[in-house]
């Protein structure tokens, strides 16, 4: 055995993978189990991040918004669009992705026993639908379909004590001064998110105008595929001219951005916590295996073959076993993420903290993210523990002695 | 604008204000305005005595009231009213004014001097709103401005 070639011990190493199958098995296992822990926590931070997103441009904001720089700074009608031509004609530009008009303004609203303020959003009914999700989400009732007609959360309905076919009014004082209107409330939407269910009102995007006088909208919001709302938002800020202006909805969320933000750096420490635990497991594993074969260690060694040799058969071998535990986890880890990423079946479990939820800007739908960089992350976590497992049994081949390690008990 | 007697300041009355509470009582600005129930009602007579008429009010099609219905007992003689129930959207009563004294200030017209205004969502829970003092005439522009509103006007 003695100058026995690279291909040799390779060929050794992988021989005696198979050799002890029992501690191929748990080793890999172990690999297995860290790698997926590793790609289902980021796939989780990730899918976070997401969800709040969804969420905000879905229910609460839309996933690009094109307004008056004016009104980004100040959201009251005044600063609104008295007609979007030239907002129309930037988005024929930049590819026609499907938009909707709104006219957002603050008013109040009175019931027989009480009144609230609120933010109304006034929208074209048919229009919204390519924007929103909140159109199908009327818990009771209907959608609305004609002037006259308002839809509220269901909370806020409650707190007014009004339901479906009492009459709400909804009063302001905009650019056409003093206004007041009866609505018909047509629609309770159960979102699921605290901002529409506790606040929301829509009513129609005519019956806005009436009462704020903006003949326009104050803004239009426009699709985009999730992840694409800058892009979107670049392209369509430079087709349009001066006074307007495109933001995706990441910029619009304000202190929600720093929080998911702030979350995800906080998550970086847990994460590599969890690496830790996990290449303690491999490397303990792998320390326990070395000792268990010191004996047949002393045998290689009387047969001839030379420390160094050892020390690298024996690193190979761990190698080679991490290496398939790691392809089991990223099999496992990714068809784990996939399936949550593609079926709502965490939405619901975080559904259970109650409030908190939908406080956070959550729907009751949560998916996982899906990412090549979770393979390099569980990789990472696989040879920083593979490194510490290799350095403890290579040294110790270098310096076994054949005789003493013949006679180990 | 209203003073605000508490603040001894003047404040600015949004439209929505109508509805809410004079000086935290029972009575609403509409109910001092009282132009609401010409505006956005359509009477109907529904019943009558020797003595008075009721005429039951409905909303005109989306009239800013969130009211179902008012009811008002008109008095025969002199046409004046005598209570206004305003009731809620499922015909429960809310709120009712109840006058009982008028002053007569020209020939066949006439001021309310003295009317209680009853929740009727919390027993017990009533305002008498008394006018102890009254001069009819024109009021000066001037008499409306913020100034003349919070040092009093003479005229």
């Amino acid at each position: 055995m003695k100058g026995a070639t690279a291909m040799t011990t390779a060929r050794l190493a992988w021989r005696n993978v198979w050799r002890h199958r029992q501690r191929t098995y748990l080793l890999a296992a172990v690999v297995a189990y860290a790698s997926v822990a590793t790609i289902f926590y980021w796939s989780m931070i990730d899918g976070y991040k997401l969800s709040v997103l969804e969420a905000h441009a879905r229910y609460v904001l839309a996933p690009v918004t094109v307004a008056r720089t004016a009104w980004f700074a100040d959201p009251d009608p005044e600063n609104g669009m008295s007609d979007t031509d030239q907002a129309l004609a930037a988005l024929t530009s930049a590819g026609s992705p499907p938009y909707a008009p709104r006219l957002r303004f603050a008013g109040l609203l009175t019931s027989p026993y009480l009144s609230e303020t609120a933010f109304l959003r006034g929208v074209d009914p048919v229009a919204e639908a390519a924007v929103s999700r909140v159109p199908a989400r009327i818990g009771k009732g209907r959608w609305l379909a004609a002037p006259g007609e308002v839809v509220l959360g269901y909370k806020l309905a409650e707190r007014l004590d009004v339901r479906l076919g009492e009459r709400l009014v909804v009063s302001t004082a905009a650019l056409a001064g003093p206004r007041s209107l009866g609505l018909e409330v047509v629609g309770l939407v159960h979102a699921r998110v605290s901002t529409v269910d506790d606040f929301g009102v829509y009513l129609h995007i005519d019956d806005a105008r009436y009462l704020t006088g903006l003949t326009g909208a104050t803004h239009l919001a426009v699709n985009a595929p999730l992840g694409h709302e800058q892009t979107l938002a670049r392209r369509l800020a430079k087709e349009l001219p001066a006074g307007l202006t495109a933001k995706p909805v990441w910029d619009l969320v304000g202190p929600i951005k720093t929080d998911v933000e702030a979350g995800k750096k906080l998550s970086l420490p847990i994460g590599l916590l969890l690496a830790l635990f996990a290449a303690l497991a491999v490397t303990s594993t792998l320390i326990v295996s070395v000792l268990e074969r010191t004996r047949e260690f002393g045998v290689i060694l009387a047969l001839g073959m030379d420390n160094a040799s050892l020390g690298w058969m024996i690193v190979l071998e761990a190698a080679f076993a991490t290496a398939v535990g790691w392809l089991l986890g990223l099999l496992l880890g990714y068809g784990l993420i996939y399936y949550t990423s593609t079926h709502n079946v965490l939405g619901p479990f975080f559904q259970l903290s109650g409030e908190v939820w939908s406080e956070a800007g959550l729907t009751e739908e949560f998916y996982t993210h899906l990412s090549p960089l979770y393979a390099f992350y569980s990789l990472i976590t696989v040879i920083v523990s593979a490194l510490a497992a290799f350095f403890f049994p290579a040294l110790r081949a270098r310096r076994l002695q054949a005789a003493a390690a013949l006679r180990w008990e | 604008m209203g003073l605000q007697p508490r603040l001894g300041r003047v404040l600015r009355l949004p439209p929505s204000g109508r509805n809410s509470r004079f000086l935290g009582s029972d009575v609403s600005y509409a109910d001092l305005s009282g132009r609401d129930l010409e505006d956005y009602y359509q009477p109907q007579a529904r019943d009558a005595d020797e003595n008075t008429i009721l005429l039951e009010l409905t909303p005109k099609p989306r009239a800013p009231t969130p009211w179902g219905k008012v009811t008002l007992t008109v008095e025969k003689k002199r046409v004046l009213p005598q209570k206004i129930v305003y009731y809620d959207q499922r015909g429960n009563p809310v709120k009712e004014v109840v006058i009982s004294g008028f002053a007569e200030y020209a020939p066949g017209r006439y001021l309310i001097t003295a009317s209680e205004v009853r929740d009727l969502l919390n027993q017990g829970w009533r305002t008498r709103f008394e006018v102890s003092d009254w001069k009819v005439g024109p009021v000066p522009d001037g008499c409306f401005s913020q100034s003349a509103l919070e040092r009093g006007c003479r005229y």
